[in-house]
């Protein structure tokens, strides 16, 4: 067992855990957030992706000792109790869902990439979900949603700057 | 492009039902499930320890082709935290499945016919127990000589795979006089062509679980295309009676055809009729990809012939499919095949045959398009042949010989509606022709060739070749709530959303003010499979009957109401107002309660 501290979509964790499980075991089986799919195993289709630090992460291939001392967002902690992330809003609106399977996975990827770079053009986007396969959508959804999404983080970074300001 | 709909809610962008679950993280697929929570009132099971569900495993076939001489399970059960140790001699019912034919046993009775045949099912606390008890299963097998392509499997001396041999089908359509038509023709292309397995690649890897409740029904949640499907199949395997066993679609991560056969719903079903405690299983990606369906396989022969003008006038195909160790959808995927095979081109003299051939490859099932993708690459590689040897235009012999209203096909059906094929070369063609000027002069790496292509193709949506039936059922509460039963399993496409639309125009409510219970066998009645681009169609319709005849009772009420004809009536703002005067209207709640009170019915069945 191994001895680990870290917060998870903001509330702080504590736990003894066995030294060989994954991210993703920790978080579905001990944790019980079950937003986080295994579609894989093995990092090839990004359905476990979360946010560790702001990076988006396979959670499959990583270790959950090493979430120790970092900072988790996973699907359940995206939206707040009164509204939902841009991303969620943008997939929700533009049918960038479909079976639902691989959605957990691509808002994580599409969140991290808003966090970091706010007006990202088509290819960044691409490469930002290159990760995360999709079997239904065909992708174009998926991309009109992280584009909208990108416009209102934009408008909405906005609105809080002005009332900042006020 | 009509700006102004005279719909209410059908062709309407909505939200789709379910997505804000899906986007939440909150949507329960099989694996999600918290069967402890679940209906924990059901639960007949005193002791809480028996509540945590114990894992499925099943222990698969290592021959391609073999007799089971003794399978010894009694090391595995004896290894602690092991509940059950289960083989062919423990299914009560009939050890057979197949939408189609049934050919494949749940647990191989006798013999294995691929490397994915089950052959004993393990049910434990954890995970590592079942996958140690597997490995303390003996079989003891006696060799066949593994069949492994199409042609050992239809060579003279063949080892016989089924009973019934190595050919589970042949379908053929002929029309005219193919071989005298040949004989006149200007230019021949006679080529064969070659598809390979394709697997379905779902994201969510195949999962079920269940429980038995406090009557003893079996309660199985399942990733489905066709929860009726799996219903029959379960209580057929088991030996029970319909209320026996209850199917609930869980949120289902993709299909793509994979899903209409059963992936864990038997296995489900068999544990939970033995041991009475809850259990799930949630296939490996491997185990998804090395126990489920895959695209038939095919080897295609195909000779096509025109006059000089580049006019079709004869073909004739003879194809095999690989259907592997079992039916499943083969017999369907050979007669599209058949069917499809023309392209949708209009051809005077036609000979088609294909045939579905066992082998003992992992099954071929359903899987988007059933054999007319494949046909597709065959006719269309023809189709550029052909132009080819003509000097033609390959964009021009496809307007010529197109389907078009009125074009009579392969198996001799005069094409009335929605023939759209030449309106879509028109479409085409600008971009085709802009690209056909541009592609010589586009400077390119020399490592990248460029081409420009097109292909057509056509396709019958809906059962292949057999009735093609649906049904739904539409209630008002006294309150004039609605809701809709379906047994249409909505797998992401979208299909609660569009049955809403459809009862919610006719209703005059909005889609998102009616209530659904989708796909649970205890609710619903049958809606058939999701697949083949069916369900819009084909259960749209069985929901617009049931909610014709609901209306229609609601407007009988609503005359005598109003004193006015029916037919002067429309339905707005959950009631019934007299056109043109909003004024003179009943609500729905007051038109449910008059129905009731005269011993009227709330509740239609639809049918198509």
């Amino acid at each position: 067992m191994v001895h680990i501290e870290f917060t998870i979509n903001g509330k702080e964790k504590a736990l003894d855990i066995p030294a060989d499980i994954t991210a993703l075991e920790l978080i579905r089986s001990l944790l019980g957030l079950k937003g986080t799919k295994e579609g894989c195993g093995i990092g090839e289709c990004g359905a476990c992706t979360i946010n560790v630090d702001g990076m988006a992460i396979n959670s499959c291939l990583m270790l959950a000792a090493q979430l120790d001392g970092t900072s988790v967002l996973t699907v359940e902690g995206l939206a707040t109790e009164n509204s939902l992330a841009p991303v969620q809003e943008k997939f929700m609106e533009n049918h960038g869902v479909q079976c639902g399977f691989c959605t957990s996975g691509i808002l994580m990827s599409s969140h991290a990439l808003l966090a970091e770079n706010p007006d990202p053009n088509d290819e960044e986007i691409s490469k930002a979900i290159a990760g995360n396969l999709c079997r239904c959508t065909g992708y174009q959804q998926i991309f009109t949603s992280v584009r909208e999404a990108a416009v209102l983080t934009g408008q909405l970074t906005q609105q809080k700057g002005e009332k900042g300001n006020e | 492009m009509k700006s102004q709909s005279k719909y209410r809610s059908i062709g309407k962008n909505i939200r789709p039902r379910g997505v804000l679950g899906k986007i939440k993280g909150e949507a329960k697929f099989c694996a999600d499930l918290n069967l402890q929570d679940l209906d924990l009132q059901d639960l007949s099971l005193k002791d809480k320890s028996l509540k945590d569900p114990l894992t499925l495993r099943v222990l698969r076939s290592s021959r391609h082709h073999a007799e089971i001489e003794n399978i010894d399970i009694e090391k595995a059960k004896a290894i602690p935290g092991v509940a059950g140790v289960f083989t062919a001699k423990d299914i009560p019912g009939k050890n057979l499945m197949g939408i189609i034919n049934k050919d494949q046993p749940l647990l191989a009775d006798g013999k294995v016919r691929s490397k994915a045949d089950p052959v004993a099912l393990v049910a434990a606390l954890t995970e590592e127990i079942a996958i140690k008890a597997l490995a303390a299963i003996e079989v003891f097998y006696n060799d066949l000589i593994p069949v492994l392509d199409m042609e050992e499997a239809l060579a003279p001396d063949a080892p016989q795979i089924h009973e019934k041999g190595n050919v589970l089908f042949v379908r053929r359509i002929k029309k005219g006089d193919t071989e005298g038509a040949f004989k006149d023709c200007h230019t021949i292309v006679e080529k064969e062509y070659k598809t390979q397995v394709i697997e379905h690649n779902f994201i969510e890897p195949d999962a079920g679980a269940g429980y038995v409740d406090e009557d003893g029904t079996l309660v199985i949640y399942a990733s489905t295309q066709n929860p009726h499907y799996d219903h029959k199949e379960v209580t057929g395997l088991l030996g029970l009676e319909d209320e026996q066993v209850r199917i609930i679609q869980a949120a289902t991560g993709g299909g793509f055809g994979s899903k209409l056969d059963l992936n864990v719903q038997g296995f489900i079903g068999l544990a939970l009729y033995h041991l009475k405690r809850p259990v799930r299983y949630v296939y490996t990606r491997e185990e998804s990809y090395l126990a489920t369906a895959k695209r038939h396989p095919f080897s295609i022969y195909m000779k096509t012939g025109s006059d000089k003008n580049g006019k079709l006038k004869a073909i004739r195909m003879s194809t095999f499919c690989n259907t592997g160790a079992y039916g499943s959808y083969g017999i369907a995927v050979a007669t599209r095949s058949a069917v499809h095979g023309t392209g949708p081109y209009e051809i005077e003299h036609v000979d088609m045959e294909c045939t579905c051939v066992y082998t003992n490859q992992i099954f071929s099932g359903a899987m988007r398009g059933f054999g007319a993708p494949q046909m597709a690459f065959a006719h269309e590689s023809q189709m550029d042949l052909l132009a080819e040897k003509l000097g033609m235009d390959p964009l021009e012999i496809r307007i010529i010989n197109g389907f078009k209203k009125g074009s009579i096909t392969g198996t001799g059906q005069k094409l009335m509606d929605s023939v759209g094929f030449q309106e879509c070369l028109q479409k085409v063609k600008p971009y085709y022709d802009q690209a056909s000027k541009e592609w010589v002069t586009k400077k390119i790496s020399p490592f990248i060739k460029r081409g420009i292509g097109l292909g057509g193709m056509w396709y019958g949506i809906g059962n292949t070749g057999v009735q093609n039936p649906s049904t739904a059922r539409i209630e008002m509460d006294q309150n004039g709530g609605i809701t809709l039963f379906t047994g249409c399993a909505d797998i992401g496409q979208g299909s609660t959303t569009i049955l809403t639309q459809i009862a919610g125009e006719i209703l005059g409510v909005l889609p998102e003010e009616i209530h659904v219970v989708v796909g649970d066998t205890k609710f619903t009645t049958n809606a058939g499979a999701t697949s083949a681009s069916r369900q819009t169609y084909i259960s749209g319709n069985a929901v617009k009957d049931a909610t014709d005849k609901l209306a229609s009772v609601l407007l009988t009420e609503g005359s005598n109401r109003l004193k006015v004809s029916k037919s002067l009536l429309e339905f707005k703002d959950h009631g019934i107002h007299v056109s043109g005067n909003e004024e003179k209207s009943v609500d729905f709640s007051w038109l449910a309660r008059q129905i009731h009170q005269k011993g009227g019915s709330l509740s239609w069945q639809g049918y198509f």
